[in-house]
């Protein structure tokens, strides 16, 4: 009959609207992969090499003795009296590290250190990316080993990474639970250390994010975790903005929120006073403020490097590759004053508290012998050149699951509430007991720890599956 | 009301009348001096300073002798430079990158192998030490200057004192083509009308000068030894001419002891960019610029504010950022490394001198300067090893407010000369720069040039120099 049959097809329309809603809906926006080339030149017209070939570290004495010879002709200023760190690193203690890394420290030694986990090369995108491959040595039966992409920042590099890779990898070697294992994958952003630098301008976070993720699915991995602090945090994040589906949890150290909303400026005006009111923690307010002086004013006493590499990348970085005591200076005062800016008050920057020398002059070697300090900086033009909080990739969610450590002595407190409005799907957000910038470097068991109860909770309620829906 | 009052007061016995008029006298005495001091002239306080290491000796009369100073170098240090530069390791720039990224390093060879092979620096001192240099001890520092005296004065001619201070990252040397034609210019050609002797000192931690070894220089620390330098020298009464440091530098001294400082000639001006009445005039000034007091120059010079002003001082200024907070990290690669010293500095000469240099392969720079005069100013800051202390000064002038410091809120009196060169780094209209300086005497727009004025422009500089005098004398 005519009225069932109108019945019926406007129940088949209201059922494909809902239907289509429903879809429609749920639709993610997800950022789109960046295929630009970056070699030099012009594309060519052949399919690129896809080939993964190992890769050792390597010395020559040749390299070494270059070294010595600028090291024993260096030049230095004598710092003003009683200026500690103020003024930047202080010279005085500078000579003391240089008489170390000319006399004591062993690169040949460093460079059998670094061989001890297997690298290799692969080209993407018209350039060479290095990597770390880390397997478990030895996997409990049942067990599988967990993929784990781990990203460096700036002045860091995959070196960062070594001694929580161990404790990732081999748990139960370091009287650890083994109840999550991982296989770590950990490369250098091209620009940095082994990993060839762009020819092209435009090469940002974004691009970085599409190259690792080429890097993954070539390796063969379709399922991954990310973890990120300094860039390694903003590539991580757009690796999930571009592929959801594919990053199971992202476990970062440093969350920074760029594009300030009207309710986030309100809570750095009243959040002191009606803390609660904007989701902070007794601990939030300890690390924010007073926010003049602990946000604003540090802000601007801490980012002349970020200012001067986002616009003259070539100027500044031209010296470092040029004087390795000019590149150790400008390194480890970051090393002093990112783990703890009390240290500035100490004449020798606090550096080796934390640190030995010989970890950090490698890390800094790794930068000498590969001359990517200019690359390295040109990253800060590329990104933060076109504006802070403007690019897409501020204004999309994160909606995989997300776990953050946030340590005391970062240079920005990121609040619980803040991140939220950008990473949709917090699983954990834990305040560290202590640790500074460099944690993987710092507090390598504390890192490796919140890894490990992050996807132990995301594994447990499945809640990547939730994704798929 | 007031009837009773008058009244009451008519009824006082004579004490107390007395009291209440001498009360009422005294209250309108102490009014007036209140609104008189509200327009009497403030000056800066003088203060006092030592700079030399450890302790100030007490009671020891300083050293105040004028020394006579050559600059001298010797083969070891040139071959010193020599093993630097061919040493040096470059990283090739991006593709079509110009002088986007900073300084282009394939331009960058170019200078360097000129440097190395064809650059004389022997024959460079010989061109500096054609001036007399001294040196005399200051507040516990030797302070470096060079004194240029007319070689012929026409008779009844009143030869006047013009102290030029200089900036970063330039030196005396900026000075050495404007000099001759402010002490002989009748032998270039032009008006001998103004003569001058001039004294162009170093800053202390800039060239041969001696770095503080105190925390705390800053510009007034500066102006202060550069009056005690013209005391010393036998000046009571002189010019000051300057441009970047040297503007604030000079300014201040002009606000510390206007009597002595007849004149004061600025090429750039510093005045904070707040305030309400600032946020206004930008507000107002891209729609009606007349109301507010800009002129149509002023209008094209300003606007569109963001573009023009904050997008291009933010893309400019981060030198400025990290050697306003670490200098000794800044500059520390290069005073190690000859090419980065030089790429450092000669980015500015190129950036500074003309914006549209940056789109350029090799920066414009040898379009107006040449390649030995920028050289002989990047090899002063190498053989003194100055790159660190002169970015100190950043920090000691920016770690206070710069927008409450005291001598931002002290006006000028002395008669100012402005001269705007339309590739400056920031522009300040006249009506702006009347908030500071209450005396501008003369607000010239030059043709051309930029922010190394006296490098770059000697004559039309020159020119504007001694149309202040003039007009301050009357002539």
């Amino acid at each position: 009959m005519p009225v069932i049959m109108l019945l019926e097809i406007l129940l088949t329309l209201a059922f494909g609207a809902a239907a289509y809603l429903y879809f429609f809906r749920k639709k993610e926006e997800t950022l789109p992969i960046e295929d630009r080339w970056w070699g030099s030149g012009q594309k060519p017209d052949s399919e690129e090499d896809a080939t993964v070939h190992p890769f050792k570290v390597e010395t020559t004495d040749e390299e070494l003795n270059d070294l010595f010879r600028r090291l024993d002709q260096a030049r230095f200023t004598e710092p003003l009296e009683d200026s500690c760190f103020y003024y930047g690193i202080n010279s005085v203690y500078l000579r003391k590290v240089v008489s170390y890394w000319r006399n004591q420290f062993n690169w040949k030694k460093q460079v059998e250190v670094l061989n001890k986990f297997p690298h290799f090369k692969t080209k993407i995108d018209g350039i060479n990316v290095h990597f770390l491959h880390v397997k478990p040595p030895h996997l409990p039966e049942g067990h599988s080993a967990k993929p784990l992409l781990m990203v460096h920042g700036w002045p860091g590099s995959f070196y960062e990474f070594y001694k929580v890779i161990s404790l990732l990898t081999d748990p139960a070697s370091h009287g650890l639970s083994d109840e999550h294992i991982f296989e770590v994958i950990c490369p250098s952003i091209p620009g940095y250390g082994f990993s060839e630098a762009p020819h092209k301008q435009g090469f940002d976070s974004v691009c970085a994010a599409s190259v690792f993720y080429k890097l993954m699915l070539r390796l063969g991995f379709h399922e991954f975790y990310a973890q990120g602090g300094d860039w390694g945090w903003l590539i991580c994040t757009n690796l999930a903005q571009i592929a959801p589906n594919h990053v199971k949890g992202l476990h970062l150290n440093l969350v920074s929120v760029l594009n300030m909303r009207f309710t986030q400026l309100l809570s750095i005006l009243l959040g002191r006073y009606f803390p609660g009111l904007f989701g902070f923690q007794e601990e939030d307010v300890r690390r924010m403020f007073p926010f003049l002086k602990k946000g604003l004013y540090k802000m601007l006493m801490e980012s002349g490097y970020a200012h001067i590499q986002a616009t003259k990348p070539d100027t500044v970085g031209c010296g470092l590759n040029d004087s390795p005591v000019g590149l150790a200076a400008y390194i480890l005062e970051k090393f002093s004053t990112w783990t703890d800016p009390e240290y500035r008050k100490l004449e020798d920057g606090g550096l080796e508290r934390k640190y030995t020398l010989d970890d950090l002059l490698t890390n800094v070697m790794i930068y000498w012998v590969s001359g990517c300090m200019v690359s390295a900086m040109r990253f800060y033009k590329e990104n933060i050149g076109k504006g802070i909080g403007t690019q897409k990739h501020d204004k999309l969610p994160v909606r995989v699951p997300t776990g953050v450590a946030s340590f005391p002595n970062e240079i920005m407190h990121t609040p619980r509430s803040w991140a939220q409005k950008k990473y949709t799907n917090i699983i954990t957000f834990n305040l560290m007991p202590k640790g500074g910038h460099f944690a993987a470097f710092e507090e390598p068991e504390l890192v490796a720890a919140d890894i490990q109860q992050f996807v132990g909770k995301v594994e447990r309620e499945e809640c990547w599956r939730e994704m798929r829906k | 009301m007031w009837q009773q009052v008058l009244q009451s007061v008519r009824s006082f016995e004579y004490p107390q009348s007395a009291i209440v008029v001498s009360t009422a006298l005294g209250a309108g005495g102490l009014l007036t001096c209140w609104l008189l001091s509200r327009q009497k002239i403030k000056t800066l306080e003088v203060g006092d300073g030592w700079w030399g290491s450890g302790e100030r000796p007490p009671k020891e009369k300083e050293d105040e002798s004028i020394r006579p100073f050559r600059i001298e170098t010797s083969d070891r240090e040139i071959q010193d430079l020599h093993e630097r530069l061919d040493r040096a390791r470059y990283t090739p720039p991006l593709e079509g990158a110009a002088f986007q990224y900073g300084f282009n390093t394939t331009y960058l060879r170019r200078v360097v192998a000129y440097w190395r092979n064809q650059f004389n620096w022997q024959k460079q001192v010989e061109i500096l030490n054609q001036y007399p240099h001294f040196k005399t001890t200051i507040e516990g520092i030797d302070i470096h200057f060079i004194h240029v005296k007319p070689l012929h004065v026409p008779r009844g001619q009143i030869v006047r004192p013009l102290l030029m201070v200089h900036g970063w990252p330039g030196s005396f040397f900026e000075f050495y083509k404007i000099i001759p034609l402010l002490t002989d210019p009748a032998g270039h050609g032009l008006n001998e009308d103004v003569v001058f002797e001039v004294i162009c000192p170093s800053i202390p931690g800039y060239g041969f000068s001696e770095a503080p070894h105190q925390r705390g220089f800053d510009t007034l620390a500066a102006a202060r030894i550069f009056h005690k330098l013209m005391e010393r020298l036998g000046f009571k009464e002189f010019y000051v001419q300057g441009g970047d440091w040297g503007s604030q530098i000079t300014t201040n001294m002009a606000q510390m002891q206007a009597k002595q400082v007849k004149g004061l000639h600025l090429n750039l001006v510093f005045i904070s960019s707040s305030g309400l009445g600032r946020l206004v005039s930008l507000i107002l000034g891209a729609y009606v610029p007349w109301l507010v007091g800009l002129t149509r120059e002023d209008s094209h010079r300003l606007f569109p504010y963001l573009e023009k002003n904050v997008y291009e001082i933010l893309r400019e200024s981060g030198y400025l950022h990290i050697q306003a907070t670490k200098p000794d990290t800044a500059g520390c690669g290069l005073n190690d490394s000859p090419v980065a010293l030089a790429a450092y500095i000669l980015e500015k000469f190129s950036t500074w001198t003309d914006k549209s240099f940056r789109d350029l392969d090799d920066g414009g720079l040898e379009r107006k300067f040449s390649l030995d005069d920028l050289l002989t100013n990047v090899m002063i800051y190498w053989v003194t090893s100055s790159i660190v202390p002169s970015m100190r000064f950043y920090k000691e002038n920016f770690s206070t407010n710069p927008t409450t410091a005291p001598h931002a809120r002290v006006g000028v009196y002395v008669p100012t000369g402005l001269a705007v060169f339309p590739q400056e780094l920031t522009y300040t209209p006249c009506t702006w720069a009347k908030k500071k300086f209450k005396n501008i005497v003369a607000y010239t727009y030059a043709p051309r040039g930029g922010h190394f004025a006296a490098f770059e422009e000697p004559k039309l500089l020159a020119e504007d120099i001694k149309q202040l005098v003039r007009k301050v004398e009357c002539l």
